[in-house]
């Protein structure tokens, strides 16, 4: 894919009360996972993404930033951000993802709709970061 | 310490009777993009028509770079680009002769780009203002504060008239301008979408004062409508909440700063349930002047 055909990747949604950058966040590891985009492939400057999307330039930034620090994505000086290597340890196991869908289903199965799902998901995540402390 | 770009120190004005701005004080650093909201009425113009210096105050001061409003130099002011709220006038006056007329004005008008905008944004160097549309009158003051390449922006409602597709290539032309030259931007509207893409900070103006100063993703990543699974006795203690309601044995409130408890301190300080949706930016902006005006 071409750098101008990347920018297609995003689909921003401002009245999702989901703060952009981590649209952004989400949508470049979902790529990543997916396989849309490779190791070692360039993204757009921050700049291009900032104009293409109409958004402001801080907050590509930012999720340039984040990715850096979670590992997805690294700086290279002079060049700009690249599509890490996808360590080992960082693609989801098998169990995971078959629990994630058996829960999906049951929930689906109670009616509940896809913004309570992830909202459950996300108490559960922050209850156990609170655990873990 | 930096100076700001724009420091306002306790102003006031009023219309006859009527307060308008009532001591109201801001600081705006470089690159900053303020989304000024408020209700209509509230003083938006007013207030961004004070920082032009069209409107004398009756107390306090603005400075713009440092330097007191009355006493900027010349050079200073040439790197002010500003889109009234209202219509231009020199209505007999034709596109291409409008934009060299006030070009001329500015060390720093780049007609190159001033034309190549024009032909983007289709409109035509010969037709005579009068007969333009209003979005297009408003994309011509649009250009012509573009064309001058400012330090700092300041736009009163300019998109109210201009179709989404317009307002977008408007708002990209907006990002690369900003990171061309690190532009501060104040920006009135109430197309709040606009406002929740492009500003770094979001100011809403209220009883003459900024009452809410924040920045955008911070706010955002806070803003939430929150769900009690029992009632909340003495709910005065969470400052940043508002809104409360009684929901059979439940309640109901609205987090609507980002300067206080996050939702999981809030739950881990009650021990009770609580269900958190996030607002986005207009949802909040109707809660918190709800609040205001309740």
């Amino acid at each position: 894919m071409t750098q101008d055909r990347l920018i297609q990747l995003f689909s921003l949604n401002t009245s999702s009360g989901i703060p952009i950058y981590r649209q952004l966040v989400d949508q470049i590891k979902q790529a990543v996972r997916i396989g849309l985009l490779k190791t070692d492939q360039q993204l757009p400057s921050v700049r291009k993404i900032a104009s293409a999307l109409q958004i402001n330039p801080m907050t590509v930034s930012k999720a340039f930033a984040q990715l850096e620090i979670e590992g997805v994505l690294l700086r290279k000086r002079g060049i700009g951000m690249l599509v890490a290597e996808i360590k080992p340890q960082e693609s989801i196991p098998k169990e995971v993802e078959n629990a994630l869908s058996d829960l999906v289903e049951l929930s689906r199965n109670y009616q509940l709709n896809d913004e309570t799902i992830m909202m459950l998901l996300q108490q559960s995540l922050s209850a156990n970061k609170k655990g873990s402390k | 310490m930096i100076t700001p770009v724009i420091q306002i120190n306790n102003i006031s004005k009023s219309y006859k009777t009527l307060s308008v701005l009532d001591g109201l004080s801001a600081n705006i650093k470089a690159g900053q993009i303020i989304g000024l909201v408020g209700r209509n009425g509230a003083g938006k113009t007013t207030l961004i028509e004070s920082i032009m210096g069209l409107r004398e105050i009756e107390g306090g001061e603005i400075k713009i770079w440092g330097d007191i409003l009355g006493e900027l130099t010349q050079d200073q002011k040439e790197q002010i680009g500003f889109v009234p709220q209202d219509s231009i006038g020199f209505e007999w006056m034709k596109v291409g002769h409008y934009l060299e007329y006030f070009g001329g004005f500015f060390a720093g008008f780049d007609k190159d780009y001033s034309q190549e905008l024009t032909k983007r944004w289709k409109l035509d160097n010969k037709s005579r203002i009068a007969e333009l549309s209003g979005g297009q009158k408003q994309i011509l003051q649009v250009i012509q504060a573009l064309s001058i390449k400012p330090k700092l922006l300041i736009l009163d409602e300019p998109v109210a008239h201009l179709d989404p597709n317009m307002r977008r290539q408007f708002l990209a032309e907006l990002v690369e301008l900003t990171c061309e030259l690190g532009t501060t931007v104040i920006f009135s509207t109430h197309i709040i979408s606009d406002l929740e893409r492009i500003a770094s900070h979001i100011a809403l103006l209220n009883h003459g004062k900024i009452s809410h100063f924040y920045e955008l993703e911070a706010l955002k990543e806070s803003a939430a409508s929150l769900l009690f699974e029992t009632e909340v006795p003495d709910h005065n203690q969470f400052k940043n909440l508002i809104n409360w309601q009684t929901i059979n044995q439940g309640s109901k409130a609205v987090l609507a700063s980002p300067n206080g408890m996050s939702v999981s301190e809030i739950q881990q300080q009650l021990g009770i349930n609580i269900q958190a949706q996030p607002l986005s930016l207009e949802d909040w902006y109707l809660e918190v002047t709800n609040e205001i005006n309740s």
